[in-house]
């Protein structure tokens, strides 16, 4: 009771031991605050207004009677009785807080943990299947192999026996047969690579990337198969190439079923969807030798539309589908020399009141016809 | 002694003497109803609430702690099952851990008080209270108003008796710190009046 002597009206109305003496007297809790107040009278004051404030400050409580009390505790007893007598019944089936949700159920959060680990643990898996595809073919074909790996971050360029030419991109790889004795000339990529090959009827190119196979006589292409990309890609620069899914595709079967490339076409394989998808290549360049370039001439000057067309068709290899009886009243005049292909086309179709599609790396030009 | 009977009854219970739950009720029900009332305005839920907490209780007995603050295992009880009720009643997406809503409302009564000075000093404290952080005010409505001490209040409240005397002080030091400002104000006033 030292402190006593010198502590602060806050104090004391904030002290357990006050309080309680204040609020819930008991003899000796009395007996012993007031054998401190006969040594202490100086702090009789200060007792007595902390007091008034103790007992002053309340909390507002609700009020329920002795007797309502009493009945809700007899209808608990009765329940509580009435199952005796039943036996089997479960008081708890009533109790509204013991139905947690399911969701709350330990069990239910273990399970769900379990199915997500299971789930992850699947999908990496899938993924990893999906990853090693290359190094599936590897294994799978018994030849000897010869294998390059780009480790460093130019393109690196891979000289093959049969005079081809590959570019490999940084991180990519390619396995092939150094003598391509069999029937094709197989070769695995993974990653991204520009083919040069050196045309051969007799033995066929094919290039097995992700889950596509595609297979040239001689010509140059691009194939862009990561690990990670949702995506396999094929484009192709010069001659002609056919694309088919690596699944259920054989071989020494004589007819490649696939889809089949021409200049800056590029075939789009979505891996999730399992598709192929033709379209046309983001920068389509001209497919004419240096010597026709020269000569080719994309200043129009009131050249009818079709005739305009059929310019740009043959200079990029690309099928322009039209309707030629229309389009010969529409003259063009335009200077078309530095755009490339797309806004070429745009500025044509602007001056004709015309619209253009990409169709299955086709062009479709919608028009109505000039007057 | 007080406990001491308290836990005899307790024991009573939990062997299955139905007489001693009874008591346990009747003793600890007003307690349990007032601090039920804090989490929900709805009188017949808390009552409702009570009744299952009992009810529980005595289907599971024979697991029940044999050595337990009565009020405070009691009100910890009663505290988790509102909350419980509450979030599934109204699909609440608060997470069952979060804690629950706790409203009071402190007054001062003024026939207690005929000095204006003390009058207004409750009123300091009694203002200071209600703006303090909801889990103070709960501390101090435990500490101050159903008598409980320190290792109790951590047992209602789920968290450390070192946590309980933190938030003590925090709300001490609020109640402090208003105060001062007004008491040597009133002090002033009160050598100038005289």
């Amino acid at each position: 009771m030292e402190n006593y002597k010198y502590c602060s009206l806050q104090d004391l109305v904030l002290d357990d031991f006050f309080r309680e003496w204040v609020l819930l007297p008991t003899p000796e809790l009395n007996a012993k605050w007031h054998q401190w107040l006969s040594d202490n009278p100086e702090r009789w004051d200060i007792i007595q207004d902390a007091s008034v404030i103790v007992k002053a400050i309340k909390v507002e409580e609700p009020s329920i009677s002795q007797q309502e009390i009493r009945s809700l505790i007899q209808k608990t007893i009765h329940k509580i009785e009435k199952k005796k007598e039943d036996g089997a019944e479960v008081l708890s089936s009533g109790i509204k807080p013991l139905k947690i949700a399911f969701f709350q159920h330990t069990w239910f959060r273990l399970a769900a943990s379990f199915l997500l680990l299971f789930a992850l643990g699947w999908l990496v898996y899938e993924r990893y299947q999906t990853d090693n595809l290359y190094d599936k073919f590897v294994t799978d074909n018994k030849s000897k192999l010869i294998e390059v790996i780009n480790k460093g971050v130019n393109p690196q360029i891979v000289q093959l026996n049969d005079g081809s030419k590959v570019t490999l991109n940084a991180g990519s790889r390619i396995s092939y047969e150094a003598s391509f004795s069999g029937n094709n000339r197989v070769l695995y990529l993974t990653g991204e690579a520009f083919f040069e090959v050196v045309r051969n009827p007799q033995k066929p190119f094919l290039v097995y990337a992700n889950e596509l196979v595609t297979k040239v006589l001689g010509t140059s292409f691009s194939v862009k198969a990561n690990k990670f990309d949702k995506q396999v890609v094929v484009e192709v620069k010069t001659g002609k190439v056919s694309v088919s899914a690596q699944k259920g595709f054989d071989e020494k079967a004589d007819k490649f079923k696939g889809l089949i490339l021409t200049p800056n076409q590029k075939v789009v394989y979505d891996r999730e969807v399992e598709q192929l998808t033709k379209s046309l290549v983001a920068e389509p360049i001209l497919v004419l030798q240096e010597k026709e370039v020269q000569m080719m001439d994309f200043n129009f000057d009131d050249t009818p539309a079709n005739e305009v067309f059929e310019v740009l068709e043959n200079a990029y290899g690309i099928h322009i589908i039209y309707d030629a009886d229309l389009l010969k009243n529409c003259p063009v005049t335009a200077p078309l020399s530095d755009q490339n292909l797309y806004k070429k086309l745009k500025i044509i179709c602007k001056a004709i009141e015309a619209e253009y599609e990409l169709i299955d790396g086709q062009i479709i030009i919608q028009s109505k016809g000039c007057k | 002694m007080e406990q001491q009977r308290e836990l005899e009854l307790w024991q009573a219970f939990t062997e299955g003497d139905i007489s001693a739950f009874e008591a346990i009720m009747l003793e600890q029900f007003p307690t349990l109803y007032q601090y039920g009332s804090k989490f929900s305005s709805n009188s017949e839920i808390v009552k409702d609430c009570i009744q299952d907490l009992f009810l529980y209780l005595w289907e599971h007995k024979e697991h029940l702690a044999k050595n337990v603050s009565v009020k405070a295992y009691l009100m910890s009880s009663l505290r988790r099952r509102i909350h419980l009720n509450k979030n599934i009643v109204s699909f609440d997406p608060m997470p069952a851990n979060e804690s629950p809503l706790f409203q009071v409302a402190f007054s001062v009564e003024d026939a207690f008080i005929e000095n204006e000075y003390l009058q207004r000093l409750s009123n300091q404290i009694k203002d200071t209270l209600t703006h303090i952080p909801q889990r103070q005010k709960e501390v101090i409505y435990l500490r101050f108003f159903q008598n409980l001490h320190r290792d109790q209040i951590a047992e209602v409240l789920c968290i450390t008796p070192q946590t309980v005397s933190n938030i003590l002080q925090m709300a001490f030091k609020s109640i402090k710190k208003n105060w001062k400002t007004e008491y040597f104000g009133l002090l002033f006033f009160y050598f100038v009046l005289n």
